[in-house]
């Protein structure tokens, strides 16, 4: 990856098999970032040829070029050489789904027409001829003027021609066509600028009736629809059977994340304990060993601990998608957030949220719809997020009897449930009242288009677990790092007359606790909670850790027993049930403000959503404290 | 309207009276006048429908499909003048792409 060697973007729709094609050409050479300033995953990797590298990007599934949405401004952005550096790409490799070239063959117009050396790969080649459609390549060269090539993105030993075609860019070869005509013939490079030549539906019923044409020449065959695809939406989108389906669906992802998790968490968590043990035990007992161990390892160690169940939560989502259910799930969920405003797409990332925030909101950028994707970001962090969990373990342990509450139900489990439910009522009562104000209007089309059934591949499955891997732990290392080393100072000064670290009450943070105690007298809480909450605000579950230090007990072992203890002498039934109310609705998460802050360009929504979640969560335990 | 279309019965396109930063998520997926489209699902509990298009499968609301003039196939073949397929039919596309290469 030196930057000089040539830069080839993928481009095609989604679902044409780009990601695939990435990923069998680049194998494991691949690294993920996001392109400065908007949060569209840059995905590039380098494929090795004997005549030398080639550096090449997959850009998002687009069906235009029109600045639509961000997936679509970005490949414009990208193809046009604003992004990337300034550097335009030295060749485009174009993808379309040869069992829909009729509607992808639109894409060839505004893609083509921007003059960079192209190859046009039509993947599914395979599938295509077992539905007994057909395709001559040579002819569409014909027409474009550009390469052309049937493959199956999956195997190797089709991608003879791209691989000439990506060795051509050092060698100089014949394969590395432009195609000048359709520059020439197709006014879209002027999409969305005044004065544009044709109204925007005459342009594309005229891109329409080229694709149609080339399409002919190219002596296009339909497939058969997929029988497979017929057969399983039958049974999806079944008036009965299809909500029950997913119900269960959604129920499995929940068992996974919350049961299956919990396993692989402790051994995350054993795993770090331990090797902080053992570098602490490799250095000498400083000040330095204090932060590294008891801040850096402690606050990154907390939050890393959620990674198995947001790999856990990414692997069904990546089945999920790359098998085509996802947009059948879209579809059936549209019905009830088109009721609170929001819409189908909305679904996966409020659904992400139950195991994090900071992926659900970064996982709304397929909401195409600017309105409706503020609208989910700003809602998703009601949604009931593992980090809570912790919290709502230890208060509802130490407060809720065990007694049954109706039949096999305890009280305990209905607590919890309540506050699952409060979380998820809060998020579309938002929404409603968003919709309704801020983000009113018009509301936005719902065109889903649904993938045919694929079987998803292990490959795929993997690549995407690693990306999200790299991600989380980068975001981790870099927010929660900040916020526990700031936090740990303010434990240690100002250092007490004989020379250790001060009393917690003394501390500086101590001192800011007693600072907002009053504030947070009326909830029923005093400077301990107060610390917890202001310590919270790096991620919820550090409030347990900041507790249990406060009240001087070991967090080890048994040591929730007497944290539980201890937090009964401190608050009522009335105070406990607040603070888990305060929970349910406050944003004490600085990676999600982090995240939404990127997401919107701004500080101005993250502020809102930030004083708007802690007045409801003040509101929301006041009443509690009062009542109960 | 193509909302009022009974499943699996194919219709044309004939004129879309959708606002203009709508029409384009219509148009890029290639439901442009002239297109046929059948409906052949109803989501549960009166959501989107699902239409073929081309080939592809694409769900809209009811809300979007009522803003969809469409004719059936029938009636489009028996009018050219009327629908675009009619006109796309007459014109000798493939020499209008010849000319451009």
């Amino acid at each position: 990856m030196t930057g000089t060697d040539p830069l080839v973007a993928l481009v095609g729709p989604p679902n044409a098999g780009k990601s695939t094609l990435f990923n069998t050409l680049t194998g494991l050479k691949q690294r993920v970032a996001n392109y400065p300033g908007v949060t569209v995953e840059r995905r590039s990797g380098v494929v090795d040829e004997p005549v030398g590298s080639v550096e090449v990007i997959d850009l998002p599934g687009v069906h235009g070029l029109s600045p639509r949405s961000l997936d679509q401004m970005v490949t414009r952005d990208v193809l046009m050489g604003n992004l990337e550096g300034g550097r335009q790409p030295d060749a485009i490799v174009l993808l379309l789904d040869a069992t829909r070239l009729r509607s992808h063959l639109m894409l060839a117009d505004p893609v083509l027409g921007l003059g960079i050396p192209a190859l046009v790969v039509l993947t599914m080649g395979d599938e295509l001829g077992r539905r007994d459609g057909a395709v001559d390549p040579t002819a569409l060269a014909a027409e474009l003027g550009v390469e052309v090539t049937l493959v199956n993105a999956r195997d190797p030993s089709t991608l003879g021609t791209v691989r000439r075609f990506l060795r051509a860019l050092h060698t100089g070869g014949e394969e590395l066509r432009a195609c000048p005509a359709i520059a020439v013939a197709d006014a879209a490079a002027s999409e969305h600028h005044p004065g544009r030549p044709l109204p925007v539906v005459d342009l594309f019923a005229e891109r329409r009736k080229r694709a149609r044409a080339l399409g002919r020449s190219a002596d296009f065959r339909d497939p058969r629809p997929s029988r497979m695809t017929q057969r399983i939406d039958a049974l999806v989108l079944h008036r009965l059977w299809g909500p029950l389906l997913f119900l269960v669906v959604v129920a499995l992802v929940f068992e996974a994340i919350f049961t299956w998790a919990i396993p692989l968490m402790d051994a995350t968590e054993a795993g770090i304990g331990a090797s902080g043990e053992f570098v602490a035990g490799l250095l000498p007992d400083s000040w330095f060993r204090a932060l590294l161990i008891d801040g850096v390892w402690a606050g990154v160690g907390s939050v890393v601990v959620f990674l198995p169940q947001i790999l856990i939560l990414f692997f069904f989502i990546a089945i999920l998608e790359d098998s085509g259910y996802m947009a059948r799930a879209a579809v059936i969920a549209d019905r009830v957030m088109h009721r609170v405003g929001l819409q189908g797409r909305s679904f996966l990332p409020l659904l992400s949220a139950y195991a994090c925030a900071v992926p659900a909101v970064m996982a709304a950028r397929t909401v195409e719809d600017e309105r409706d994707r503020i609208a989910t970001i700003f809602v998703a962090p009601f949604m009931t997020c593992s980090a809570r969990l912790p919290v709502y373990a230890l208060l509802i342990a130490a407060f809720i009897p065990a007694g049954s509450l109706i039949g096999p139900l305890g009280w305990r489990a209905a607590v919890m449930i309540g506050l699952y439910a409060l979380g998820l009522a809060a998020a579309l009562v938002t929404a409603a009242i968003l919709k309704g104000t801020l983000l009113g209007g018009r509301s936005a089309p719902f065109v889903m288009e649904l993938p045919p059934y694929r079987l998803p591949t292990l490959r795929s499955v993997l690549n995407r677990l690693l990306d999200r891997t790299k991600i989380f732990l980068r975001r981790a290392g870099k927010i929660i790092l900040t916020v526990t080393v700031v936090l740990w100072v303010l434990t240690q000064f100002p250092r007490a007359p004989v020379g250790g670290a001060p009393e917690i009450g003394d501390s500086a943070l101590g001192q800011i606790g007693q600072v907002i105690e009053p504030a947070i007298e009326p909830l029923g809480f005093d400077w301990r909670i107060g610390i917890g909450l202001v310590t919270s605000l790096a991620a919820r579950e550090v409030i347990v850790g900041t507790l249990g230090t406060i009240y001087g007990v070991e967090n080890e072992g048994e040591a929730d027993f007497e944290l539980q203890a201890a937090l009964q002498q401190d608050l009522d039934l009335g105070s406990a049930v607040a603070l888990l109310i305060f929970f349910v609705f406050a944003l004490q998460c600085m990676s999600t403000v982090a995240v939404m802050r990127r997401e919107t360009g701004g500080w101005g929504w993250p502020a809102l959503q930030f004083s708007y979640m802690l007045a409801l969560a003040y509101a929301g335990a006041w009443v509690a404290n009062a009542l109960l | 309207m193509l909302a009022d279309v009974p499943l699996d019965e194919e219709v044309v396109l004939v004129r879309m009276d959708v606002d203009g930063e709508d029409v384009e998520a219509l148009l890029e997926r290639g439901i442009v006048p002239g297109c046929k489209l059948c409906p052949v699902r109803h989501a549960p509990a009166g959501g989107p429908t699902v239409y073929r298009v081309d080939g592809d499968l694409i769900a809209l609301r009811k809300d979007l499909a009522s803003c969809l003039c469409v004719q059936t196939a029938l009636a489009a073949r028996r009018s050219p003048a009327e629908g675009r397929k009619g006109a796309a039919r007459q014109a000798p596309e493939p020499a209008g792409v010849v000319d451009a290469t």
